[in-house]
């Protein structure tokens, strides 16, 4: 079956949440030192018979 | 060499890798080098000559599905040709009856009046001697009795002779008749000896096929879709009129030549429910870059229900494309990582990464 470029979409991937908070970086002992950013829960982009699946997290950050 | 040998030979040498797999390992060169050692058939154009001079001089469905139409074709008309003697044989006891019957009226007929003529002329002979005794009564009472006996003869006679001048006349058209049917007879019983001689001859023809009686076919049959496949990117069918034909599939042809036609070849020959589709960079490039902005929009996804909710008012806002385009980025230059659980590491810049996972839905 021919793959129709039209009839695909993205889909939010959790319940109500368009982005969510991931910690980038965070400093033991001392409480204010998490950095945390914001990233898209994710997406699903969905045709008819195929599902791509993309989700993000935070990458190691090296001091 | 028979096709299924080939194929033998290849999967063998490829180490038993499915069809799929081979298509996966990227082996169909390999696939290809070894028909070439083995048929001499170099370029596309040779091998597929040789594929389909192969299936037409085969036809190994339409062959089977012959041999078993030619059995019940025999069949058939020996069964016809037997009840077709059957009345034949019937319709000649029917004229021989009727013959026989004619023959007895026409027998008793001469009998009868040869009978009464035997009668009369003893009559006449005693009339004679009854002449000579010049006994004028009893001569006169004698011719009486002798004309009124010679009346009713005749009247007799007649009868007799009408009857059998009619069985008479009976007789030729029967006789006509018989031979007819017996002609008829000599002919159909040729026929049925040779339709045996026929049947017989099929049979043998079908039983000296090699191998086990249709697994021959069946073996052939399986051989050339997969040759067919694997070499040239065709899919085989057989229609509905026994029939073989050849589709068209876009498969690593196209695949080589457009990357939008990359998608098709993952939905259509992608099999295992997750994996990890080779161009997949390209698939990823092209729908989020030339086709991103056609995208519907972001749906809702509530997975406790399990069903998509559409939420028209939540558009793609502006960090949706700055992923997307990050995505885009990654997707062209960057490293990524294959991970033991199928799933595509992707590093994208400003300490995020990107988890895909490709599977079917």
């Amino acid at each position: 079956m021919p793959f129709d470029k039209t009839s695909f979409y993205i889909n939010c991937l959790t319940e109500n949440k368009r982005t969510s908070k991931k910690i980038l970086y965070y400093q033991s002992g001392n409480d204010d030192s998490t950095i945390k950013i914001d990233v898209p829960s994710g997406y699903y982009i969905v045709t008819e018979e195929y599902v791509i699946e993309i989700a993000f997290d935070a990458a190691p950050v090296f001091a | 060499m028979t096709l299924f040998e080939i194929k033998d030979i290849i999967v063998e040498r490829l180490g038993k890798l499915t069809i799929d797999e081979i298509y996966f390992a990227d082996s169909r060169g390999l696939a290809k080098n070894i028909f070439e050692d083995v048929t001499g058939c170099k370029t596309d154009t040779e091998i597929e000559a040789y594929l389909s001079s192969a299936f037409n001089d085969t036809t190994f469905v339409s062959k089977k599905f012959k041999h078993e139409q030619i059995a019940i074709d025999f069949k058939n008309s020996i069964e016809t040709c037997e009840s077709d003697l059957k009345l034949c044989d019937e319709n000649n006891e029917a004229i021989n009856r009727q013959r026989n019957e004619a023959l007895l009226v026409m027998k008793t007929g001469h009998n009868s009046n040869d009978k009464i003529k035997l009668e009369l002329k003893e009559m006449e002979t005693e009339l004679s001697k009854s002449e000579l005794l010049k006994n004028k009564s009893v001569y006169k009472e004698q011719v009486l009795k002798y004309d009124d006996r010679k009346k009713e003869v005749e009247a007799i006679i007649s009868e007799n002779e009408k009857l059998t001048a009619e069985s008479h006349n009976k007789l030729n058209p029967l006789r006509k008749k018989e031979i007819a049917n017996e002609k008829e007879g000599l002919a159909l019983r040729k026929k049925l000896k040779k339709l045996k001689i026929l049947k017989t001859d099929n049979e043998k023809l079908f039983k000296l096929v090699p191998v086990n009686d249709s697994s021959y076919y069946t073996d052939e049959y399986s051989a050339l879709e997969f040759l067919y496949f694997i070499l040239t990117g065709f899919e085989i069918n057989i229609s509905e009129d026994n029939t073989i034909e050849a589709k068209t599939k876009p498969v690593l042809r196209k695949y080589k030549v457009a990357n939008d036609k990359v998608f098709d070849f993952t939905v259509n020959h992608v099999i295992y429910s997750n994996c990890i589709p080779k161009g997949w960079r390209e698939i990823l490039k092209e729908i989020i870059l030339i086709r991103g902005i056609s995208f519907k929009g972001i749906l809702n996804y509530n997975s406790s229900k399990g069903i998509y909710v559409d939420l028209n008012d939540m558009k793609l806002s502006i960090m949706d494309y700055e992923f997307m385009l990050a995505l885009q980025i990654a997707a062209t230059d960057k490293l990524s990582f294959i991970m033991a659980d199928n799933k595509i590491l992707l590093p994208l810049s400003g300490g995020v990464i990107a988890i895909l996972s490709i599977r079917e839905r």
